[in-house]
């Protein structure tokens, strides 16, 4: 903690210690003070309401005693009770008048009861009573008739909780002359006025609050409260409540019936029966306490803040030169030897500050001649690191190197000093070649020759060669030596510097070899093959290429002056395709070029070139190897004419003859219908075969022009949903379904792109056939899907008779039957279609047994079909 | 010694005190006496201070495990007492008097209603406001009892009980109501309300007014029980007049724990009864249960001249003060 924070610390805490503890005392006294103040002043009204009541009390005793010593009233009464004393009860109305004269006098306004009533003085009975209806009734138990009778008597409190009524009878014996007991009069007191005296208890100008409560703890007077309100039918509990129905007379502070703090004064009336309780409450007994308790804080803080004040001027007295002091030994100790504490007082601290400058000058002193010297030796010690270094370097350098490295003397040709290559390289431990020297392992020492090498170093400083080295085993090394001389601790060593090449030598001898072969495998290609640069330089040409154009290679200066030597239209096209192999770095087609040899004829060439590396000037060389396909173009080109005649005759054929028959066929059903009948059965016969063989002809000729046009007619290909195909050509064949009953299924079928309606024919022909061919008496028919490498693989199957594994190639033929007309009927174009179609959509179609029994085709479609195939077609 | 065998001693110690002090803390309770206490009539607020000693444990506090058994119109309280059924029982002063006079030894020994609750009723509309008006009017008697305090008042205002035609008792006063009968007797705390809540606000004519002065509930114990069991009758009257203290001073506890008991279960009902009761029951004069010689002396005056009893054959004590005032030393 630092000092100046302990000193705000210490004084804060000299002072609010007894500051609080005063505080602390004068509250409490104080506190005790109001209390008894407060209690001595209830005590007082206390004192006060309990004279009231005991004077009103009296009063109404006066009053009654007033009626009772009434001549008229003892003369009324004593006659009446001489005359009835043994009267038959039941004769009241003798009272009326004492009633309403002398009784009603004391009661309302007029007096301070509620009732009075004269009783019997024998039997207790109410001879007359401003209460009517009690006239008659008996009172002999009642204290007040026992007792009255004898003298005047104040009666317990009566409390009718279920009416919350109170009463609090007085009573009265009433003597005629010579002292004979005649009656007793009785009232109860108007107890609402009770209230009214205990409201008024106010002493100066503390209000308190006095109530009276019956023995069991219910409120009998409770002033303070609305008038309608009426009592509350319960008892009331404080600490105070209690001890006065104990029977204890006390003051003290508690919590009141409603849970306030009060200073309550309370006693308890065994006379009346009740219990006489004053209360304040605490707030206003203790109310002058809160501007007591004011006054302190303030004179508190104001003092804690005076407190503060001093502990601060205090410590800027001491701390200002002790923190000047400190902040001098600060700089001291961070080796400012120039700082002196300024202005030093002429206290204690100032005394300590001068002896401290004091000291800082002999230091400074000393100080000054002691920093050369380390200055000295720090640059020494520099020199010594980097020599260390250097040395470090080097050694690491010498050792490291993967180069043999000796230090020979030049005179003796001793070893000197050599590194882990040197000896390594040749063979030898360590110490072993530690003894040797030069001449040991060189295996071409020549003395004179050294030392002429050594004499020329003089002059060179630095001379390469190649030379030989014999290894420990006698093998001889060839090896690449620089040598030089160097001077080491003042002599002068040849030092050499000498590298393995034996490996080296090897490898280019075998690349030599290899490139020999590579070479007089092009040139010996039985295909024309060129290899050049990118720049186009050529570097090769097969004898081939050579043979077949007839040019020699002389007259092939480049790549472009080659190309001038073909026909130029796909000049350009051959110069610039290798750029395309260094994009894809792959194998490419260039195509077909034409080709002008030496003696006029014209060749078909087919390239297609590769990216060979790079030479070592970093230029791409490239490899072009053609085939000659002059002979195969020809052959196809013939091919190719003749199946388009073929095709434009079967069309021409088919389209034609159909004419011819469409005559025959109409002049046949004339026949028929005007002479069916009228000739004799032969000649109807004849008719028939007629009617038959055309209509066979007809079917044959259509068939085979649907055969040809699917060649020469062709739609574009879509790409379309094969649910809808097969939902269209079974509604086709919907006829025909349902004549054979047979079912068709098919689970969900993919997109595909093709010809749609050559498609739907191919289904329409295999299902039509898988029906046709059926002996089932419920013929189904199952198509089937999947993709496999590319194509998607459709399957129809049936249930039906099956096709015998020997005809299974024949039945793609056209006209091809395998059954007789009259078995199954037919044109045998259907199938050779179907093969057409899939073929021209470059799949195939094949035929195997089915699972259900009989017979399944299973054709192919590419998943991605190009969009014509140009293959060439035989009929 | 050895260290470890100091600390297992201290330990020990420690832990004898640690018992000890846990045995200072419960000491070993006497089991509880069970005390059976014959109730006069079906569980309801005329004994609501019972329920209060029992429900917040007063008696528990005397090592008393008390059984309120409630009786009905076939149950005679005093008969289940001296068969020895139960070890109290609250019936009737004139009850005590009867089977006194029958020399069997039942012993009053606190008057729960020092007032008696009963009360002659007549319409509002009657006119017939005292008992003097009664001549030639008919009456119904709630029970004996009531004849018994009707003759009593007749006598002493020198009336004439034939001048009276006597008719059936109906529970729910229809014949009241309806004007078949022109007088009924009942209980300021049970019938009384129950026309009130009617509606009715009935004309009362009290015994009490007319110099009738009969003890209602009383708390009545065998003449051997008192002799042998003292301390026990005495523990019971403090626990009791406790709990009649606590509920008459706090009367929604007093209706709380009656509600625990309560047959009927009207909580309004049961609340007005004990408000009824407070004034029959703390009269102002001495104090709860106090009983004197001169009521006890006029009840059997009045039972032995009208007949009900023959007053030669009464021997002992028919009432006893003592255990009472025991019971109150505490605070005396």
């Amino acid at each position: 903690m630092k000092f100046s924070t302990r000193l705000i610390f210490w004084g804060l805490l000299l002072t609010s210690l007894p500051m609080s503890l005063i505080g602390y005392l004068s509250y409490e006294l104080a506190q005790d003070t109001l209390k008894q103040e407060a209690t001595q002043r209830i005590q007082t009204v206390q004192l006060l309401m309990r004279e009231n009541f005991e004077r009103w009390i009296n009063g109404n005793l006066q009053v009654l005693r007033s009626i009772a010593l009434r001549p008229l009233v003892i003369q009324l009464a004593q006659k009446h009770f001489v005359l009835d004393r043994h009267a038959e009860a039941g004769h009241l109305d003798y009272f009326d008048n004492l009633t309403q004269v002398h009784l009603k006098s004391a009661v309302g306004e007029r007096g301070g009861f509620k009732h009075i009533s004269f009783l019997h003085p024998d039997t207790g009975q109410i001879l007359a009573s401003t209460q009517s209806k009690t006239v008659g009734q008996f009172r002999e138990r009642k204290r007040f008739f026992t007792q009255g009778r004898s003298s005047s008597f104040v009666d317990k409190l009566e409390y009718n909780p279920t009416s919350g009524e109170i009463y609090l009878h007085i009573s009265m014996p009433v003597i005629a002359e010579g002292g004979e007991l005649v009656g007793v009069i009785a009232g109860s007191v108007d107890w609402g006025e009770m209230t009214q005296i205990l409201s008024q208890g106010k002493v100066g100008n503390e209000a308190t609050h006095t109530y009276l409560l019956n023995s069991f703890a219910y409120p009998v007077v409770l002033p303070n409260r609305d008038k309608n309100q009426g009592l509350p039918l319960r008892a009331f509990h404080s600490s105070g409540i209690d001890q006065c129905l104990a029977g204890f007379q006390g003051d003290g502070e508690y919590l009141d019936y409603n849970a306030t703090e009060v200073v309550g004064v309370y006693q308890w009336l065994a006379g009346y029966g009740f219990c006489l309780i004053t209360e304040q409450p605490a707030k206003e007994v203790y109310h002058s306490l809160t501007a007591l308790t004011e006054q302190w804080l303030i004179i508190f803080i104001t003092t804690l803040g005076f407190a503060i004040v001093i502990s601060l001027l205090v410590t800027r007295r001491i701390l200002l030169p002790l923190n000047k002091l400190l902040f001098g030994v600060t700089q001291v100790t961070h080796g400012n030897l120039l700082y002196r504490v300024p202005k030093p007082s002429r206290d204690e601290i100032g005394r300590v500050a001068k002896s401290f400058n004091s000291m800082l000058d002999q230091l400074q002193l000393l100080t000054t001649s002691r920093t050369k010297l380390t200055a000295e030796i720090e640059e020494r010690k520099q020199v010594e690191s980097r020599l260390r270094d250097a040395e470090m370097l080097y050694r690491s350098l010498f050792d490291q190197s993967p180069d043999g490295i000796l230090l020979i003397n030049p005179i003796t040709f001793k070893i000197v000093r050599f590194n882990t290559s040197a000896h390594e390289t040749l063979g030898w431990t360590r110490e072993e070649f530690a003894t040797l020297y030069f001449y040991d392992f060189e295996a071409e020492f020549d003395l004179a020759r050294l030392k002429d090498l050594v004499e020329d170093l003089r002059i060179k400083r630095t001379v390469d060669m190649n030379s030989q080295l014999k290894h420990h085993d006698q093998k001889l090394i060839r090896v690449k030596v620089t040598i030089s001389l160097v001077e080491v601790d003042g002599q002068e060593l040849i030092h050499a510097v000498f590298r393995d090449i034996s490996e080296i030598l090897q490898r280019m001898a075998d690349l030599e070899q290899s490139e020999t072969r590579f070479r007089r495998a092009i040139t010996a290609a039985p295909f024309p093959v060129l290899i050049h640069t990118g720049d186009g330089e050529i570097l090769q040409v097969s004898d081939s290429w050579l043979v077949l154009t007839g040019y020699e290679i002389s007259e092939m200066r480049d790549v472009e002056n080659l190309t001038h030597l073909f026909i130029g239209d796909k000049f350009s096209t051959f110069i610039e395709s290798p750029t395309q192999l260094l994009e894809n770095d792959d194998k490419i087609n260039d195509g077909e070029f034409n080709i002008l040899s030496r003696n006029g004829d014209r060749l078909t060439w087919d390239f297609s070139s590769t990216s060979v590396g790079k030479l070592s000037d970093n230029r791409e060389v490239f490899m072009r190897m053609a085939v000659d396909v002059t002979g195969r173009n020809k052959n196809q080109e013939k091919l190719e004419q003749s199946n388009k005649d073929l095709q434009q005759f079967a069309y021409v054929a088919s389209h034609d003859l159909q004419e011819p028959l469409r005559v025959i066929t109409g002049f046949i059903e004339l026949l028929a219908k005007r002479y069916q009948g009228q000739l004799d059965d032969k000649a109807d016969k004849y008719i028939d075969f007629i009617t038959d063989g055309a209509d066979r002809m007809r079917n044959l000729i259509s068939g085979l022009l649907s055969y040809s046009r699917v060649i020469s007619r062709h739609n574009p290909r879509k790409y379309f949903d094969v649910n809808d195909a097969l939902r269209e050509v079974t509604q086709d064949l919907s006829v025909l379904l349902e004549e054979t009953g047979a079912e068709v299924t098919y689970d969900e079928q993919p997109h595909i792109t093709a010809e749609k309606d050559q498609i739907k024919q191919v289904f329409q022909n295999l299902i039509s056939n898988a029906i046709k061919f059926n002996k089932s008496p419920n013929p189904a028919v199952k198509i089937s899907s999947y993709l496999e490498q590319g194509y998607w693989s459709f399957s129809v199957c049936d249930n039906g008779i099956g096709i015998d594994e020997k005809y299974r190639q024949r039945i793609f033929d056209i006209f091809q039957r395998l059954h007789s007309r009259e078995e199954y009927d037919g044109t045998g174009i259907g199938l050779s279609i179907t093969k057409r179609v899939i073929e021209r959509h470059s799949g195939k179609i094949c035929v195997h047994d089915s699972e259900l029994g009989g017979t399944c085709f299973t054709f192919t479609i590419p998943e991605n079909a190009a969009n014509d195939n140009q293959s060439t077609e035989e009929i | 010694m050895n260290i470890s065998n100091k600390y297992l001693t201290v330990a020990s110690l420690v832990l004898v005190l640690i018992v000890s002090a846990c045995n200072q803390v419960s000491p070993p309770q006497p089991p509880a006496e069970k005390v059976t206490l014959q109730l006069k009539w079906v569980h309801q607020a005329q004994f609501a201070g019972f329920y209060v000693a029992k429900d917040l444990g007063m008696y528990q506090q005397h090592d008393l495990e008390v059984d309120l058994v409630a009786a009905g119109p076939k149950i005679k309280p005093l008969q289940n007492l001296v068969e020895g059924k139960a070890d109290f029982a609250i019936t009737s002063a004139e009850d005590v008097i009867k089977y006194r006079s029958e020399g069997r030894p039942v012993v009053a020994i606190a008057a729960i209603y020092r007032l008696n609750p009963h009360i002659f009723m007549t319409m509002p509309d009657s006119g017939i406001t005292d008992p003097r008006q009664f001549p030639g009017h008919s009456i119904s008697y709630s029970s004996k009892d009531g004849k018994l305090q009707a003759v009593s008042m007749f006598n002493n205002l020198s009336l004439d009980m034939d001048t009276l035609t006597e008719k059936k008792y109906d529970y729910k006063y229809q014949n009241l109501i309806n004007g078949e009968v022109d007088i009924a007797t009942g209980y300021m705390t049970g019938g009384y309300l129950r026309l009130q809540k009617l509606g009715f606000k009935m004309n009362v004519i009290w015994p009490e007014d007319y110099g009738v002065h009969v003890y209602g509930d009383v708390l009545v114990t065998t003449e051997s029980t008192l002799q042998q069991k003292p301390e026990l009758v005495r523990s019971f009257l403090s626990a009791s007049f406790e709990g009649w203290r606590r509920a008459l001073a706090d009367q929604n506890q007093g209706v709380d724990s009656t509600m625990k008991f309560a047959l009927e279960a009207d909580r309004d009902l049961q609340k007005e009864m004990l408000s009824q009761s407070f004034p029959l029951i703390e009269t102002g004069e001495d104090r709860l249960g106090w009983m004197n010689a001169t009521v006890w002396n006029e009840i059997v005056e009045s039972l032995s001249s009208s007949g009900a009893i023959n007053k030669d054959n009464l021997k002992g004590k028919l009432f006893d003060m003592e255990m009472l005032k025991q019971a109150y030393e505490p605070i005396l």
